[in-house]
């Protein structure tokens, strides 16, 4: 039982750092209509360039790291949505073009990875040695700060969008394009943020889960197969269903991985996924996939 | 609707044999393909690039007739492959069974699973569609790699692949070309049914439901009953390509599955044009070439090629096909602007 425990804490920790790397992919889409194809690189690269700052060229502490990566990777995805993105949204089948534009610049990116790095895994140390023991469980520091680290950026994002004059436009711009461009809110600059934001978020789970797997150039692919599960399964651009998704997979898998190993992780969700979109076929919270 | 009785719409009859450029390049590349073994004599290399062209030919215009014509964004047809190629290796290798019926079983099992993924996805609207493929496609690989017990061999797949054999001649690798014909032969079948898929009345449909799905609708057009159709019949011809695959590399492994035969994939119909038949089968033998002559940049390689998607989806988003679309338009209009010569308009 008490084993049983732990292993949920680490499922509900897990479950935050998804939630981190879903909320930005279903912003995105939800937002911007950009299904980003290259968001597994953008969490390789945060995790790669988290390792430059913390173990490769400088030995600097995690906090600096946070500092310095999340911003990069901001700049990043602004200029990736203002390069690639953002002459493709006249076309008409945009949402096709998109996909396959940012499906080679993933191809790119993990292969600069892999020309840069070399093909060898690379581990992030832990973030804090050790471990603490309450009232009979032991929970290492690691995990906690993970938690923390995770749970810090989830509320910042949620002041953000609820409170911030940016935040409240990229929620107009969801609801309704055309609306928020009449009442003056420039659109171009929202997809752009919204990008930039989802590729932060992405770098964040990136430098958060390093420590946990290890990094290789093609890591990042496992990771955007997660986030499309937990986007899927929780409803394409929903907030909410992508919260409660990622906490059930993260317990999920954190219970298969302990009882069966982590191979049997991906197929046991595909079979959630499975069986949500039987009975829920736009997902949990997804307000309608059929079309028409 | 007066005049249109003079003038037959384009799905009552299939305009099989009137030659237009396209019937010119399905003839053209067939009979150059037919011919070509005699040119390069026992060049055992190029042939097997020829056949790996072939294959991926196939798999392209099966994919192209999706993502083309049907307007269905499958990201899974690799795994239509995959299952071909395991379904005819592990029926030889566990079951025994003669390779040849293995490229029926491999093409049917295409077909099956393509239409039974395609049951629940092409209900949905196009980037569902996207979404679940690519997690099917995804899922797949770890799959067959904890589906050991089965008979697919896990991690490392099965190998080795008996060959086929006719007679008592048994198919080998110093002997190409046995192989280029059969390959040959799986590709002219693809060719002709992409053709017909996209020339018949069943390929018109598609036209009707793409400039106005209501009036199409209207004359009992059902979308998810020729969706569902095509669906299955590029998985069919998907799974033959990888039956066949699987008996001429002679393993199948889940790295058949790895993002570097996708971005390849990708990236031949991207450059033979979407929607522009036979273009993607073009870009296949195109970018088998240019692969095998990048080579030497080893790491390089998959780097250029993702740039080479991103480029050629900003800057010529429908291949070379549409490259020349975009040259023969541009041509014709120079010539319609002319100055008229006096006295041609004066026809009573």
């Amino acid at each position: 039982m008490r084993e049983f425990i732990e292993v949920l804490i680490t499922g509900i920790t897990i479950g935050i750092v998804y939630y981190l790397v879903a909320v930005g992919f279903t912003l995105c889409y939800g937002v911007g209509r950009v299904l980003n194809y290259a968001y597994g690189s953008f969490f390789t690269w945060g995790a790669y360039l988290a390792w430059i700052i913390a173990v490769g060229y400088a030995s600097l502490n995690y906090f600096l790291v946070f500092i310095i990566v999340l911003p990069i990777m901001f700049l990043m995805g602004l200029a990736v949505d203002q390069v690639i993105i953002r002459p493709l949204r006249s076309r008409p089948e945009f949402e096709f073009s998109v996909l396959l534009a940012t499906l080679g610049l993933a191809v790119f990116l993990d292969n600069l990875v892999l020309v840069i790095f070399g093909p060898r895994t690379k581990s992030l140390p832990a973030f804090l040695e050790g471990s603490i023991t309450v009232g009979g469980f032991t929970i290492s520091w690691q995990l906690l700060a993970m938690f923390a680290f995770a749970l810090v950026v989830a509320v910042v994002l949620f002041v953000f969008m609820a409170k911030t004059r940016t935040g409240m436009s990229m929620r107009a711009v969801a609801q309704d394009p055309v609306g928020a461009r009449i009442v003056g809110i420039p659109l171009f600059r929202v997809f752009a943020v919204t990008f930039g934001i989802s590729t932060l978020l992405c770098g964040a789970g990136g430098i958060l889960l390093a420590p946990r797997f290890f990094m290789t150039p093609l890591g990042g692919w496992t990771f955007l197969v997660k986030a499309l599960i937990i986007v899927i399964a929780g409803g394409l651009g929903s907030l909410r269903g992508t919260l409660y998704a990622s906490f059930m997979l993260g317990i999920l898998e954190a219970i298969v991985g302990w009882k069966l190993g982590l191979l049997w992780v991906m197929p046991f969700w595909f079979l959630v996924l499975f069986v949500i979109l039987l009975f829920r076929p736009a997902g949990l919270f997804g307000a309608t996939a059929r079309k028409g | 609707m007066l005049g249109m009785k003079e003038r037959p719409l384009p799905g009552d009859r299939p305009k099989a044999l009137r030659l237009n450029r396209q019937t010119g390049m399905v003839m053209g590349m067939i009979v150059i393909l037919a011919l070509l073994p005699l040119a390069l004599g026992d060049s055992n290399y190029t042939m097997r690039l020829l056949v790996v062209s072939m294959i991926w030919g196939g798999v392209a215009i099966a994919w192209d007739l999706l993502l083309g014509y049907a307007g269905i964004f499958n990201l899974g047809q690799i795994g239509f492959f995959a299952i071909g190629a395991y379904t005819s290796a592990m029926l030889s290798e566990n079951a025994g069974i003669n390779p040849w019926w293995g490229l029926l079983a491999g093409a049917a099992t295409g077909g099956i699973i393509a239409v039974l993924i395609g049951l629940p996805c092409l209900r949905l609207a196009g980037i569902y569609i996207a979404l679940l493929t690519l997690a099917f496609y995804e899922v797949l690989a770890p799959l067959l790699t904890v589906g050991a017990a089965i008979g697919t061999g896990g991690k490392r797949g099965i190998s080795p692949v008996t060959p086929y054999s006719i007679g008592g001649y048994t198919f080998s690798g110093s002997n190409q070309v046995p192989w280029y014909y059969l390959a040959l032969g799986l590709f002219i079948v693809c060719l002709v049914v992409g053709f017909f898929a996209i020339n018949s009345r069943f390929g018109t449909s598609f036209v009707a439901l793409h400039d106005s799905e209501s009036f199409a609708q209207s004359l009992g057009i059902s979308r998810y009953k020729v969706s569902l159709l095509i669906v299955g019949l590029s998985g069919l011809m998907t799974g033959l390509m990888g039956a066949f695959y699987a008996h001429y590399t002679g393993v199948v492994s889940p790295r058949v599955l790895g993002l570097e035969v996708f971005i390849y994939l990708v990236i031949m119909v991207l450059l033979g044009g979407v929607g522009k038949f036979p273009g993607p089968a073009i870009g296949a033998f195109v970018i088998i070439f240019v692969s095998d002559w990048l080579r030497g940049f080893d790491r390089w390689r998959l780097l250029i090629f993702g740039a080479l998607v991103v480029i050629i989806v900003m800057v010529a988003p429908r291949g070379m096909m549409g490259a020349i679309d975009s040259v023969q338009a541009a041509v014709r209009r120079r010539r319609e602007s002319r100055p008229v010569e006096p006295g041609a308009e004066e026809t009573p």
